[in-house]
């Protein structure tokens, strides 16, 4: 059976640059860096790729035991679901194939899915106690005090 | 010469003529003779410079910032504190009583700490932002600098306010506050009444995620730095 994940986007938020995503669940308040294959993985994932299809695409794409990758790739998705950071796409989105020309790519080596787990800020992002400045000053013109 | 002020305290305003002698007040009844309360006008366009200059209490410094915005004015105010002590307050909120004398108390009381905190009162003056903010009250504002009182060298030692941030600036300077081994002491009392009114500019702000990740990224670029 074809699995796909998608991005659990309600309480996730995330940037992607530098070959790196760091993610922010802000219901448990935990942050997330994704850096190699773990941060392709994601991208992978936000654009609807099924698992099958991200498999086969590292399989090709990396030096390594296929059977291992394979593995890995399924511990790494348990783990990215554990954190609430994705969850199955029931609806299936159609997804196009990931233009692999196999014969092109120079692979390189498989070193894991690493992801990195942080909570040190957690009750700070748990509270959103975000206090007062915007644009035109700050706090804004109170002249629209409601008593 | 007089005496160097033993505390500190900063408000940044911008505007502020309908709360502002509130705050002032409920920090002036509760310093020291030989303290300091500097008030910076961050070129403030109502009658907040006009209300300032009305008030003669030897204790309140009026400082003025060029309209860079709260971290510049903040930041304007901490290069000039004297204090031991020093404590940030928007001049929307107010000093709970017995604030003052409790937390700097329990820095006395214990060298080997730097900042002491009590709890947040959320005081909901409208409707708007009402939800948002309800899960801060009663609680040890961990992540809100403004409950806190610090020793100046915990200051001095985290440096200024970001002001290349327009929301959250707070949040990320109790970070880096974090960062610099604040030790502070939680006492039982409440030290910071903050207050949601319809006026508030956060009820404008980005979305909570968006100022979640940025923090983040801040941090974490901090920490690879090291």
């Amino acid at each position: 059976m074809k699995t796909q994940f998608k991005i659990n986007n309600g309480p996730v938020v995330f940037e992607n640059y530098n070959n790196e995503v760091v993610a922010v669940n802000l219901d448990s308040g935990a942050y997330y860096s994704l850096v190699g294959s773990c941060s392709q993985l994601w991208n992978l994932i936000l654009t609807n790729h099924t698992v099958e299809q991200i498999s086969t695409h590292f399989i090709a794409t990396l030096e390594g035991d296929s059977e291992l990758i394979t593995s890995e790739l399924h511990v790494i998705l348990k783990q990215l679901e554990e954190a609430g950071l994705i969850i199955e796409n029931l609806s299936m989105e159609p997804s196009p194939a990931i233009s692999v020309t196999e014969s092109a790519i120079e692979k390189n080596p498989f070193n894991g899915f690493e992801m990195t787990v942080y909570t040190d800020m957690q009750d700070l992002l748990l509270l959103d106690p975000v206090h007062d400045i915007d644009d035109s000053g700050w706090p804004a013109a109170s002249g629209d005090l409601i008593k | 010469m007089s005496e160097l002020p033993q505390t500190s305290v900063i408000i940044p305003v911008f505007n502020g003529e309908f709360f502002l002698l509130e705050a002032i007040n409920s920090v002036l009844a509760q310093l020291e003779v030989n303290d300091e309360l500097l008030v910076v006008n961050d070129a403030s366009t109502d009658g907040t410079l006009a209300l300032l200059l009305e008030l003669s209490d030897r204790r309140l410094r009026i400082l003025s910032s060029n309209g860079g915005g709260a971290s510049v004015a903040r930041n304007i105010g901490i290069s000039a504190a004297r204090g031991e002590f020093i404590a940030f307050l928007d001049h929307d909120d107010l000093w709970p009583t017995g604030r003052h004398a409790s937390l700097r108390a329990a820095l006395l009381a214990d060298d080997s700490i730097n900042a002491s905190a009590g709890r947040i009162v959320i005081l909901e003056e409208s409707v708007r932002g009402a939800s948002k903010h309800q899960n801060l009250h009663g609680r040890y504002g961990a992540s809100l600098p403004f409950t806190c009182l610090y020793r100046r060298s915990l200051i001095q030692k985290t440096g200024y306010f970001d002001e290349t941030m327009r929301f959250g600036e707070d949040l990320d300077y109790f970070i880096r506050l974090t960062e610099s081994g604040m030790k502070i002491t939680y006492c039982d009392l409440d030290s910071l009444i903050y207050r949601r009114h319809a006026g508030n500019a956060t009820n404008f702000q980005p979305e909570h995620g968006k100022l979640a990740l940025d923090l983040v990224i801040r941090k974490l670029a901090r920490d690879r730095n090291k």
